[in-house]
This record gives structure tokens, C-alpha cells and sequence, in this order.
């Protein structure tokens, strides 16, 4: 097989590249990290399987599989529910570099899962001013007596399919969308946060997708 | 207008998309006068003042199918179910009829 010239690229990677920028204020009032390093992939229960699911989960993450619109973790992985009896798992700095494939093997029979670990453009965002800037596309209510650690939505910003999570007190926020939405989501958020000015750090976690990818191609061009 | 999804909560229209009379039941295609049926079933929709129940579906939500039972003249809207809850329902009772 002939080699090929294949080059891993993150969804933001020639948009959001780390500095400062907007509005020249005494502390950026957003902080923008993409996350690179998420293993994801949708869950969704066979019929009638619910409950052998909910405990295969438990026996394999530690994890109590959330009912309703929320986000579960233990360890760097999570389940959030995105649907009646779906979730979105993701496993972060990948904990398990076959997470995808060992979900599929420990839930077998019991949920169908779908790889969606490259599709996602996946945003941290945090900041003083971060609801601020949410509160320009994001049309449900995200004060903290309405929008909580731990609660996802599935909603639009812009017109575009979005799910938000809080995933701590700070708060930071964590915004996806499909990979192919990604520049226009990135113009949406960029004009909203200027006024405030902000801040792209680099991706924090230790493994980066990308590195996955080019181990994978290495092996696929071995054969 | 706003809707409460049983799974996101309360929304705006905009996240939902419609279909249309929840009331009514696809013709068996195979079932004598079946042409006339489903002229009926897919054009002859009738257009109520008052209580209506239609699906609506959570597009740009947790993509659940649901019936809203909505007041079409005040946009009230009284109840939202689960499509599937109502079709399971639906199941059963013929069941339990025979
Ligand atoms: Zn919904």
C-alpha cells in the first residue's frame, strides 16, 4: 500500500490558535480551550436491555447512568444523557486509547454504540464573563438556579445544533458541535466574546487525538 | 410559543419542528379501498378550533417524537407525552382487546 500523506487536523486547528484577542481589557473575560483528546461515542439501549445497561455501566465505569438531561463522570469518563435512553460517553486524556472499542465489548448486547470521537468540535470554556457570552446564542437559561453543575442541554446557538455542559462551579462550560459546523460555530463564539476579550490557551490534557490518529495510520500503512 | 419537553424542558418553538394531527392512523395499504383512504388520511386533514392533539418533533433537542395537545385557537398547550408511551399504550389496550 502507498503511503499516504495524511495529516490529522483538529476541528478549530487554523482558527482558534492560542492568544489573546478582542477587546483589550485588564483580564480576558473568556477563556477558550479546544479539547482534542476526547474518545467519544453515542450509547443507545437495545429495548428492554435498559437495566442489564444501567448495571454493566456501573460494574464498568463506577458510574450510575443519569435519566434525563445530565452528566455523570468517575475517573475521566462520563456518560451525559442526550435522548431518552442515549448518552454521549467520552473518555478524556485518553484513559483507555480503545475506549470506543471496550465500550462496544462490555456492552455488548445491551446498547448500540456509534464512534463519534472525530466528528465533535469540542470547546472548554471558562472566564468571568463566560455566561455573558453564552447568553448571546444559547437560548435556554443558564443562571445557576436554572442550569447547574452536571446538567447538558441539547439546544441551538445560531441556528446550529449544539450541546452545552457545566461541568464544574468555576463554572466551565464545555460546547460541541458537529465537526463540519465548526468555523461557523467558531464565528459565532469569537464575535460574541470580543467586547469582553479573550483567550485561547492550548489543550490541556496530556494526549492529544491527533497523536491516536497518526498511531493508527502508522499501523494501517505497516500491513 | 413554548413547549416542555418531558426530557429537555421548557423550550422555543424554534428547536421543535411539526407534523401535523396525532389523532389519526396510517390506512392499511392493503385494505380495501385503499386509494380513497389514504387521499383522505394524507389530504383531507381537518383544521379544529380549539383542543388539538400533534406531533411535534424535539429536532434540535433530544430528537424525541411528541404529542402536544395544544388549544389552537389560545396556543395553550395542556399536555406533552412521549409518542412512543402513547403508541406502547395504544399496543397494549388492542392486546388486552383480543
Ligand atoms: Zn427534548
Amino acid at each position: 500500500m502507498a503511503d499516504l500523506a495524511l495529516q490529522a487536523r483538529t476541528p478549530l486547528q487554523d482558527l482558534a490558535r492560542p492568544g489573546r484577542f478582542g477587546a483589550a481589557t485588564a483580564k480576558p473575560g473568556l477563556l477558550i480551550e479546544e479539547r482534542t483528546d476526547l474518545a467519544l461515542a453515542t450509547v443507545m439501549a437495545r429495548r428492554g436491555r435498559e437495566h442489564d445497561l444501567n448495571r454493566a455501566v456501573a460494574a464498568a465505569y463506577g458510574i450510575d447512568l443519569p435519566h434525563g438531561p445530565h452528566v455523570a463522570a468517575k475517573d475521566g469518563v462520563s456518560f451525559a444523557g442526550i435522548g431518552v435512553q442515549r448518552w454521549l460517553a467520552a473518555a478524556e486524556g485518553l484513559v483507555e486509547a480503545d475506549f470506543v472499542d471496550r465500550l462496544r465489548q462490555r456492552l455488548a448486547g445491551l446498547a448500540s454504540i456509534a464512534e463519534q470521537t472525530d466528528g465533535w468540535a469540542v470547546l472548554r470554556l471558562r472566564g468571568d464573563r463566560v455566561r455573558d457570552v453564552l447568553a448571546k446564542g444559547i437560548p435556554i437559561d443558564l443562571h445557576p438556579s436554572r442550569f447547574a453543575t452536571g446538567d447538558v442541554a441539547l439546544t441551538v446557538v445560531a441556528h446550529i445544533g449544539v450541546q452545552i455542559a457545566q461541568l464544574d462551579d468555576r463554572p466551565t462550560f464545555q460546547l460541541m458541535a458537529f465537526r463540519s459546523l465548526a468555523a461557523s460555530l467558531w464565528s459565532w463564539l469569537s464575535k460574541s466574546a470580543a467586547e469582553f476579550g479573550y483567550e485561547i490557551v492550548p489543550s490541556g490534557s496530556p494526549g492529544r487525538r491527533t497523536d491516536r490518529i497518526t498511531t493508527t495510520k502508522r499501523s494501517i500503512n505497516s500491513d | 410559543m413554548r413547549i416542555i419537553c418531558p426530557y429537555c424542558g421548557e423550550r422555543g418553538n424554534e428547536e421543535f419542528s411539526y407534523l401535523g394531527d396525532a389523532s389519526l392512523l396510517r390506512p392499511d395499504p392493503a385494505g380495501a379501498g385503499a386509494m380513497h383512504a389514504f387521499a383522505d388520511y394524507v389530504y383531507l386533514r381537518d383544521n379544529p378550533r380549539g383542543s388539538h392533539r400533534e406531533f411535534w418533533y424535539h429536532a434540535a433537542g433530544c430528537r424525541s417524537w411528541l404529542i402536544v395537545t395544544r388549544n389552537t385557537s389560545t396556543h395553550d398547550i395542556t399536555r406533552v407525552e412521549f409518542a412512543c408511551d402513547v403508541a406502547a399504550a395504544r399496543m397494549a389496550s388492542f392486546e388486552d382487546e383480543g
